[in-house]
């Protein structure tokens, strides 16, 4: 990139702040995003664990009786997937309350990646100048360019220069446009995930359960009728 | 008072302008005639204003986003010691 002729200064101030700061945001945002993968990733086996703390008097009921076995294990199952329910709850608290910042920082990393794109053409611009500046022709260049032949190729070989550095501008002003696109995607695949956070909870996993696994609710009945 | 995102889509408008007329000038050939020239110099000069404006816009949006950033390092500082509660 030919800084002298460019239009952004990459030794501003300005400049320097807002790459700091945008690699801030990458930084708040992956952070973000490892949480969330690591919450939305424990298994009802992570908890399962846990369930005999949950009613000491189900571990110690006898499980030869296969109603009772089968209502203990269904319970247990229960158990698990309603503690599975209190990691969704921090799931489900995490994502409203980071709903607003990561709005935020989702936009203006979308908006980094397209002023990236913007300078990379902006910058394809002050090359043109720069090269047209550079070979523009006074009435001693026009004489001499017309009694020797050596003006063509070095025009031909100026021209290859200038191509080379703007398709390198070009690619690049792509590859931003491409990173805005995917910014803009997690901003919105984040929106959607605030708008349908209530399936989150633990209301909405029993009626799932109810209405989809009805066998552990008929189990638990059983076990209640005991 | 335009809003740091306006400026940027002003900037962006206008980088689009610059990106149609470099796709004219770069289909000639060096030296340039007058006419290309001119064109060049008019696409250089919009370049600078659409970089001037965008990065205003940027520079004003960097500002406003560290409040963000911090809350969000909060919430997730948050998030793990509640997970980290849950599993002990």
């Amino acid at each position: 990139m030919r800084h002298h002729t460019g239009p952004v200064d990459p030794e501003s101030k300005e400049f320097r702040d807002t790459q700091a700061v945008t690699q801030a945001a990458l930084e708040a945002l992956n952070g973000y995003m490892k949480v969330l993968s690591e919450l939305s990733a424990k298994d009802v086996a992570n908890v399962s664990s846990d369930v005999s703390t949950m009613d000491p008097d189900l571990s110690t009921l006898t499980v030869t009786n296969p109603k009772v076995r089968s209502g203990l294990e269904a319970s247990s199952a229960l158990a698990s997937i309603l503690l599975d329910a209190a990691v969704r709850n921090d799931l489900k608290k995490l994502i409203v309350k980071a709903a607003e910042p990561v709005g935020q920082i989702t936009t203006y990393l979308v908006d980094q990646a397209q002023i990236t794109r913007n300078v990379c053409i902006q910058t394809v611009a002050a090359n043109h100048e720069y090269w047209a500046g550079l070979t523009t022709q006074n009435p001693a260049n026009r004489e001499f360019c017309s009694q020797h032949t050596i003006c063509k190729p070095l025009y031909a070989l100026a021209k290859r220069a200038l191509v080379t550095e703007n398709n390198d501008l070009n690619a690049k002003a792509v590859a931003a446009e491409a990173a805005a696109k995917a910014f803009q995607k997690i901003h919105d695949d984040n929106a959607a995930l605030v708008n349908n956070v209530d399936h989150l909870d633990a209301k909405a996993l029993t009626e799932i359960l109810t209405n989809d696994e009805p066998y552990l609710i008929s189990a638990i009945r059983d076990l209640e009728a005991l | 008072m335009p809003t740091p995102q306006q400026l940027i889509y002003l900037s962006t408008e206008l980088t689009d302008s610059v990106k149609s007329i470099n796709a004219i000038v770069a289909k000639q050939e060096l030296p340039y005639d007058e006419e290309t020239r001119e064109l060049s110099t008019s696409a250089a000069r919009l370049a600078v204003l659409a970089n001037a404006i965008g990065q205003a816009g940027l520079s004003a949006l960097a500002h406003e986003i560290r409040e963000a950033m911090g809350e969000l390092n909060s919430q997730v500082k948050s998030a793990k010691e509640r997970s980290r509660k849950s599993m002990t």
